[in-house]
């Protein structure tokens, strides 16, 4: 299985030298017609999503983020370093079991 | 609530044998969620620590190469980049947590990391590889350790259902058939003695 990230020019650049195919998008439409292909392909097994990106297609990643099936779906943080607020595992933790640790 | 049975000696076995089995299987389950639970909580600070140590790195290697294009030149950077030597994958592997199966990936790296001449590119360029590359077996590793998290949170949650069902359902209302079937069946008892020993009375007196 291979890996696929979604990011600015420079994350997949970075990853691409990697060995990791990637595809740029900044805009809502570019990242969710980038996220359904890597989605569609079978092939890839591990998604990897800018922060930024994600924020721009919240809706989508929150629903496969923590779902079930593949491919995984990670969000990484962008050159610019991790962004405030992001969903974090507390999250998953509190749905899970009912109490915040 | 009680169940709906016939007050017999034969039903209050049964319904014995049920309860003795309903407990049976309320420790079970008590002890699958307690451990389920142990594993989620070690998942949770191991994916805190992980996740931290991610995006660190990440940072790392995103400013180095910054600093590599802002030394080298964007174009110098884009051309020795621009043709991928390495070949990353993943393998899909699966590992059995209590009656969960859950991914683990691992990375598969093959060929050369460095794809371009280290003579006309920065320095920079090689250490924000060694760092992308560091940084990404980790990534890899959070993913699955997520994915594992999520999976055994909701086999958490599900057998916190069938506990309390075990514990605040089935087992009351065992409980309570037990106790009124075997006051039925002495009340019959005691019914029949005296029955019994009025019609010996009657009896006795002709």
């Amino acid at each position: 299985m291979k890996l696929h990230v979604i990011g600015d020019n420079q994350a997949v650049l970075g990853f691409r030298l990697v060995g990791v195919a990637g595809s740029v998008a900044v805009e809502r439409e570019d990242a969710l017609s980038a996220l359904k292909d890597a989605i569609a392909d079978r092939e890839i097994g591990v998604v990897l999503v800018t922060e930024k990106v994600a924020a721009a297609i919240r809706d989508e990643v929150e629903a496969r983020l923590y779902g079930l099936g593949f491919p995984l779906v990670l969000e990484i943080p962008d050159s610019s370093g991790p962004a405030p607020g992001r969903l974090d595992i507390e999250e998953v933790v509190r749905k899970a079991i009912g109490v915040s640790i | 609530m009680r169940l709906a049975v016939n007050p017999t000696r034969m039903e209050l076995l049964r319904l014995r044998r049920r309860l003795g089995l309903a407990r049976r299987g309320h420790k079970l389950l008590k002890d699958k969620q307690d451990e389920l639970m142990k594993r989620f909580m070690g998942l949770v600070t191991q994916i805190k620590e992980l996740r931290l140590s991610v995006e660190e790195e990440l940072e790392r290697s995103f400013r180095r190469f910054l600093v590599a294009r802002s030394v080298g030149g964007g174009e110098v950077v884009e051309t020795a980049v621009s043709l991928p030597t390495r070949k990353t994958s993943v393998e899909v592997k699966r590992q059995q947590v209590m009656n969960l199966v859950v991914p683990v990936f691992e990375l598969k790296s093959e060929g050369k990391v460095a794809s371009y001449g280290l003579a006309t590119t920065p320095a920079e360029l090689d250490t924000a590889l060694m760092a992308m590359e560091k940084a990404l077996g980790r990534m890899v590793e959070l993913a699955s350790k997520e994915k594992a998290l999520e999976l055994i949170g909701d086999e958490i949650a599900r057998t916190r259902r069938r506990v309390n069902a075990l514990e605040y359902v089935l087992i009351p209302n065992l409980e309570e058939t037990i106790r009124y079937v075997s006051m039925k069946l002495s009340e019959m008892e005691r019914g029949n003695l005296t029955r019994l020993m009025r019609v010996k009375d009657m009896v006795r007196e002709h």
